[in-house]
């Protein structure tokens, strides 16, 4: 478990960024966070493996003080980080070097870090980029290279900032679907910080953040309904749920499925 | 006007990790035109706009604005353009330095400079207490509003945004597109809108370029290109959700029109309605 507790923090200390968050982040939960541009979504995702600390509270990984400087170590290898800028990530030169490394700091034997690199690579498409540099890639093929790096370690925490911002389609469902089988069948706890609200509904649990305040929390489907509070923090519910709620249909709110959407809308067509 | 004439970019041409990231496109753009740039990763949009202001220079083929051939850096004044990464545009050690940076360059009159300042800020929504702030300390939606208003502070002509509403929020995002169609449609400026937002490139584009694999894959109006659903799934692509929706309709044998906006979707779903009373 990550446990935030009573925790605090200013980068100048003069303007606060965080606001007394307290918040519990359960081994094999799927949590989303939400919020406006600068209410404190990266600051907060960087406490999570001791990056910054608290200026005053705790942050505490599987029973770790982030304060701890000595065990540092630990919590990094625990908690697994995808920067919403891949380039304060990569590492390596070569795409395979880089996700490879992330491996070899945890010891990963060498015959399965190779079949452990070539099969994220694969899933996310870029197994043709594997020899190529880093610096040569699309902003696309250079995000799913940071992505990769962190999927391949499979730490017990990921924490994953704006992940699929530069993603075509096809690959923001990729890696969301490989979340999803992470979560699922590793036991993997997932924090992931998104624009889209269509990511965030397939979470268990929603945080919404308005300038450093926790201000909702919740099963994706009962905060939508919050629809004015999330319009000020920044939030617009996704559009197939808008066109729903707008119709006045009863769980509106919840729908963000097409097919759902269609059993609805034929609903009303055949006044039933 | 913009024109592609058999343009062909190769990265690293003739050693062993050469890449082919355009192959002879040609392709005309007018004055006045709004248009989305849509592809898969890697399909070589940023390569395609980084030649209409001589960040790049063809490899085969040349590229025209108003029938002059773009040189290397010699537009950049006329054609603004807001890079794929915020950061790769951002070198200022203020927000105000950063955002009279261009206008200076311009010789504007500093009153002149002054005054749209207040008006950026206020487009992209920052609060003038960031001018002072080093660009560096600002969160990732932040940078790249301070990215969009560098860029439209010199009110350029032709107007070149590569994913530019990326790590915007939600409701920055939609005004802020909105607020480029104003402008757009007041000031007759050219728009060439790269982006994997399809509802985005439906709410606001009139045109839809599909690059993939280095070439033209579609080109033709928001209907036109959308109503290739399946294409555009086989290649990493996709559809508005509520596209789908009606197309499921019409599958079931409703009688709809297919829509690719909300507001499309409402007036089609009321009439849908009136229909069957
Ligand atoms: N500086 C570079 N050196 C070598 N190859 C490059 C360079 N920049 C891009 N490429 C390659 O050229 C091809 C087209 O890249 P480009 O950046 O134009 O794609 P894109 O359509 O903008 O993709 P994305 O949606 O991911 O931003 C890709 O295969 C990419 O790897
Ligand atoms: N290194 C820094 N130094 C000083 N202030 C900072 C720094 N990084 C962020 N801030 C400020 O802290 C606040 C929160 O920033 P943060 O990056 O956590 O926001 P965010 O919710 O991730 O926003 P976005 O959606 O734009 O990524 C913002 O007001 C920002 O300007
Ligand atoms: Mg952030
Ligand atoms: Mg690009």
């Amino acid at each position: 478990m990550i446990e935030l507790k009573d925790v605090n923090f200013s980068y100048d200390s003069v303007k606060p960024v965080l606001n007394n968050i307290n918040l519990q982040i359960k081994c094999g939960e799927f949590v989303a966070v939400v919020g406006a541009n600068g209410s404190g979504k990266s600051t907060l995702a960087k406490h999570l493996n001791g990056l910054l600390v608290p200026a005053s509270g705790d942050v505490v990984v599987i029973g770790i003080n982030t304060k701890d400087a000595t065990k540092s170590l630990a919590v990094k290898q625990n908690v697994g980080m995808v920067f919403q800028n891949p380039d304060n990530q990569l590492v390596s030169a070569i795409v395979e070097e880089d996700v490879a490394f992330a491996l070899e700091n945890l010891q990963v034997p060498h015959a399965e870090m190779k079949v452990r690199v070539e099969e994220i690579l694969e899933k996310l498409g870029i197994l043709e980029c594997r020899y190529r540099s880093v610096e040569e890639l699309s902003g696309g093929q250079k995000q799913r290279v940071a992505v990769a790096g962190v999927l391949a370690m499979r730490p017990r925490f990921m924490v994953l900032d704006e992940p699929t911002a530069m993603l075509d389609p096809q690959g923001r469902n990729d890696v969301m679907a490989l979340l999803k089988k992470l979560n699922s069948e590793c036991g993997i706890s997932i924090l992931l910080i998104t624009h889209f609200m269509e990511e965030a509904a397939l979470a268990e649990r929603l945080i919404v953040l308005n300038d450093g305040n926790v201000i909702l929390e919740g099963a994706p489907k009962q905060v939508f309904g919050e629809v004015e509070l999330l319009h000020k923090s920044g939030l617009l519910l996704p559009q197939i749920t808008r066109f729903c709620a707008e119709l006045k249909l009863r769980e509106g709110w919840g729908i963000v499925d097409e097919d759902e959407c269609v059993v609805e809308l034929v609903k009303i067509l055949e006044g039933s | 006007m913009i024109r592609f004439e058999n343009l062909t970019y190769i990265y690293y041409r003739g050693l062993p990790n050469q890449c082919v990231a355009l192959d002879n496109i040609c392709l005309e753009i007018k004055a006045g035109e709004f248009i989305g740039l849509i592809g898969p990763t890697g399909s070589g949009k940023s390569t395609l706009i980084r030649h209409m202001n001589g960040l790049l220079k063809p490899t085969v083929g040349r590229v025209l604005i108003e029938l002059k051939e773009v040189v290397m850096k010699s537009t950049r004044f006329e054609v603004g353009m807001v890079f794929q990464y915020p950061e790769d545009q951002i070198f200022e050690q203020t927000v105000f330095k950063e955002l009279v940076f261009g206008p200076r360059n311009m010789n504007l009159s500093e009153s002149e400079i002054k005054k749209r300042i207040f008006e950026i800020l206020d487009f992209v929504e920052l609060p003038s207490e960031v001018l002072e702030s080093s660009p560096f300390d600002l969160s990732g939606g932040q940078k790249r509003r301070l990215a969009i208003a560098s860029v439209l502070i010199m009110k350029p002509k032709v107007l070149v945004l590569d994913e530019p509403t990326v790590g915007l929020d939600p409701v920055g995002k939609k005004s802020i597109l909105q607020k480029i169609k104003q402008y757009h449609e007041k000031e007759k400026v050219t728009v060439v809108l790269a982006s994997h937002d399809i509802e985005e490139i439906a709410e606001n584009v009139n045109r839809i370029i599909v690059l993939d694999k280095a070439r033209v894959k579609m080109d033709g109006s928001v209907a036109e290109v959308f109503s290739r659903a399946d294409e555009l799934i086989k290649i990493g692509l996709d559809v508005p959700k509520i596209t789908k929706v009606f197309g499921k309709l019409k599958q079931m044998g409703y009688n709809t029109k297919l829509v690719y906006t909300l507001a499309q979707a409402q007036a089609e779903f009321a009439r849908l309605l009136g229909q069957r009373e």
